[in-house]
């Protein structure tokens, strides 16, 4: 028995005075990172520095192409665009799903039981199930100008008047996919706060409410706050996800009308693709993901910080 | 949580191993020289193109007895975006359909993934003097003449879908100029009525951009334009811009169209909603089988004697094929007239049909016409306005687009295209 018992904590101790046993463990991994993630990368970078057509030898430039895209107005639309799809993809998405999570909570489960909340919750998370490509085909539909579903139920309702062109408009297409954009997000933050919610110790919610605070005080002094964690998530994931948005712009609009929806990721691929400057498109690439390595950088360490505060 | 480490650790590597072995597998399935033919298309398989290839695949085989033809169908956009990568891999088919143009033949054939193909061709006879083969002809990557690389089987070009009924309702005649077209759109407009159906979000709005450009180009500033000859003539795109956009003002073209693609606009067109349609002549098979309530024909754009439209793509035999020899009879194949014939009447348009072989009135109007653009004799085929430099079809359909909403002046479209032009086109 004494050195059944024994056994355990001598080996807990070895391990703490020797990490360096555990290090072939990263090995897989660190395979698996640099064939997928550090190589491929080095590459684009170095790629960044040439010009090339994707055959025959890149020829060296230096930062040539980034000089150049210092000075090309699509390259800072396409980022001026991406502050957009950030609150399309993850602040408007958080505030509505927070609220949506709140009431499906406090209010539909009490009242109409776990099943009915549990349904509402599954269909506001269908969008993220659908493939953004038969997403995109439908909305492509309800949006088409002439026989449209939006645009033909507005003139059955007699407001002509507010018909659009919703995604030719070079004013109004950003706001259109926009639009697309939240509808595929929404589930994605309903369901990550509703799991959060779970977490709430009920008693938080029952003493408030025998001290006779109504719902919104609630939601605002304890869902909110206790919800801080989650929210610090799906903020930063929503946020990398915005920047790096592709598929839907490809299947909408193709950044256009003109370069009106056009977003770094698009303008990388088109010219990766299309005009076939795999360098100059490769410099798009390379910025594109140290800037998005610096905010997620930036906003992980923001949520460790608050989430050790929380934890305190 | 180590643990959970090692898993994911296990699990990256598996995945790493997985595509290292994806890699490599590829060389196992390695044909025989002489044995077997690889394909590759991507047409659909009820389109003519397709259906009148595997006629051909059926001659070869009968032709070949002991060759294994072995065809994969692929997609436009794989081919258009990784063709490259596949023709300069050991994977490569003996034969296959490539894209036409400086973007994409032209920039293989400069890295010598294409095979040379003007001996063979003038060995075995083929006959690829014709302005529609110059698709198959690049020097130093640029298209149009040189060293020819691929073969084609089928021509387009660009005309004016018309509906006879609607035309009729008015009182309109075909029209032959470009005041007259001018003049029917205008009894359409006064009847409530949008004559053109364009989608510009699309290669249509391009496509009649060209057009208005072309009635002010002649031969020379042409070859400018498409093959580097000289200075191109930018004032015939400003007055382009300037008809295009004066046709938005009068109501010939809907500013709804900035939503609307190709396929939405052929599809109005087919339900009888917009008298005139101007695009190329893959819709024939289409308005063959679903247009049934009207009359409909094509005439070509009024008063040009240039006219957006060339040979189509090719049949290519990459570098690293390895039954060169079965592929080239198999291109031989494609050319004869029963396949050529049986192209045309399913609503293709061959490019070595026999006089009289296309029998079924929607091919036999689109190939007589395509054959007079080939001989000169009813205008001069003008490739399309993309085909310069990689890149420039964007451009277009955003200047297009932005002209139908007024949000440029005709000048700046010009000099927008321009500037594209300038950035892409070959140094030196």
């Amino acid at each position: 028995m004494t050195s059944q018992t024994g056994t355990p904590t001598r080996r807990r101790r070895v391990v703490s005075e020797s990490p360096a046993g555990y290090w072939w463990y990263i090995v897989p991994g660190a395979i698996g990172f640099l064939a997928v993630v550090l190589i491929p990368f080095g590459m684009n970078a170095y790629y960044s520095l040439t010009t090339w057509s994707g055959v025959g030898d890149p020829q060296f430039v230096g930062f040539d192409n980034y000089t150049q895209l210092m000075a090309d107005a699509t390259f800072w639309t396409s980022f001026r665009n991406s502050v957009f799809f950030i609150f399309a993809m993850a602040v408007i998405p958080t505030a509505i799903g927070v609220v949506v999570a709140a009431v499906l909570f406090d209010f539909i489960a009490p009242r109409f039981g776990a099943r009915t909340s549990s349904l509402l919750r599954a269909l506001f998370y269908l969008p993220q199930i659908l493939p953004i490509a038969v997403a995109g085909v439908l909305w492509k539909w309800m949006y088409q100008p002439e026989y449209g579903v939006i645009n033909t139920m507005l003139s059955a309702v007699g407001l002509d008047g507010l018909r659009q062109n919703w995604l030719g408009d070079s004013d109004l297409a950003i706001y259109s996919v926009m639009n697309v954009l939240i509808w595929l997000q929404i589930g994605y933050t309903v369901v990550l706060f509703m799991a959060g919610l779970s977490r709430v110790d009920p008693a938080l919610h029952e003493a408030a409410e025998l001290d006779g605070a109504g719902w919104w005080q609630r939601f605002r002094m304890i869902t909110l706050v206790q919800l801080r964690p989650e929210i610090s998530v799906v903020l930063i994931t929503t946020s990398v996800a915005a920047l790096k948005v592709f598929a839907p712009i490809y299947v909408l609009t193709k950044g256009g009308p003109g370069t009106s929806t056009i977003v770094p990721a698009y303008f990388s691929f088109t010219n990766f693709f299309t005009t076939t400057r795999v360098g100059y498109g490769a410099a798009v690439a390379t910025v594109l993901a140290l800037l998005v390595t610096i905010i997620a950088v930036a906003l992980l360490r923001y949520q460790t910080r608050t989430t050790e505060g929380f934890d305190e | 949580m180590r643990k959970h480490m090692a898993v994911l650790a296990a699990g990256s590597l598996v995945l790493a191993l997985g595509l290292a072995g994806c890699a490599s597998e590829g060389g196992s399935g390695e044909a025989e020289n002489g044995k077997t033919l690889k394909v590759w298309w991507w047409e659909n398989d009820d389109s003519a193109l397709a259906q009148s290839w595997n006629k051909a695949i059926d001659i070869f085989e009968e032709e070949h007895p002991g060759v294994e033809v072995q065809f994969e169908l692929k997609t436009y956009e794989q081919m258009q975006q990784s063709g490259q990568l596949i023709l300069d891999s050991n994977d490569a088919p003996d034969v296959l359909e490539y894209l036409k143009g400086n973007a994409t033949a032209g920039v293989v054939s400069k890295a010598g993934l294409l095979t040379d193909l003007t001996d063979v061709a003038a060995e075995r006879g083929w006959a690829v003097d014709n302005t529609a083969q110059d698709v198959g002809l690049y020097e130093n990557g640029t298209m149009g003449s040189g060293q020819r690389y691929g073969v084609t089987n089928y021509g387009e070009y660009v005309g004016m879908w018309f509906n006879q009924d609607m035309l009729a309702a008015q009182g309109a005649q075909v029209p032959e100029t470009l005041d007259e077209l001018e003049a029917v759109m205008q009894k359409f407009v006064d009847a409530g009525i949008t004559p053109l159906a364009l989608g510009s979000a699309d290669y249509p709005g391009p496509h009649l951009l060209y057009a208005l450009a072309l009635a002010h180009m002649d031969a020379d500033s042409l070859a400018a334009y498409q093959k580097f000859d000289g200075e191109p003539d930018w004032a015939a795109w400003q007055k382009a811009a300037t008809t295009f956009a004066d046709w938005v003002d009068k109501g010939y073209i809907s500013t709804d169209s900035t939503g609307i693609p190709a396929q939405d606009s052929g599809n109005a067109f087919a339900a009888g909603k917009y008298p005139l349609f101007y695009s190329g002549t893959w819709w024939a098979g289409p308005f063959a089988s679903d247009i049934a309530d009207f009359e409909w024909d094509q005439f070509l754009f009024p008063g040009n004697d240039l006219h957006p439209g060339s040979g189509g793509n090719l049949w290519v035999v990459p570098s690293k094929a390895k039954n060169k020899e079965l592929a080239y009879d198999f291109i031989e194949i494609t050319q004869r007239p029963e396949v050529q014939n049986e192209l045309g009447n399913l609503g293709g348009v061959p490019v070595a049909a026999e006089d009289g072989g296309v029998s079924e009135p929607v091919g036999a109007v689109v190939t007589a016409r395509f054959n007079e653009l080939l001989s000169g004799d009813g205008g001069t085929l003008a490739w399309y306005p993309d085909w310069p430099v990689p890149g420039l079809n964007d451009v277009f359909i955003a200047q297009t687009s932005d002209l139908v909403q007024g949000n440029v002046e005709p000048a700046q479209v010009a000099s927008n295209i321009q500037a594209a032009y300038d950035a892409g086109k070959p140094q030196g």
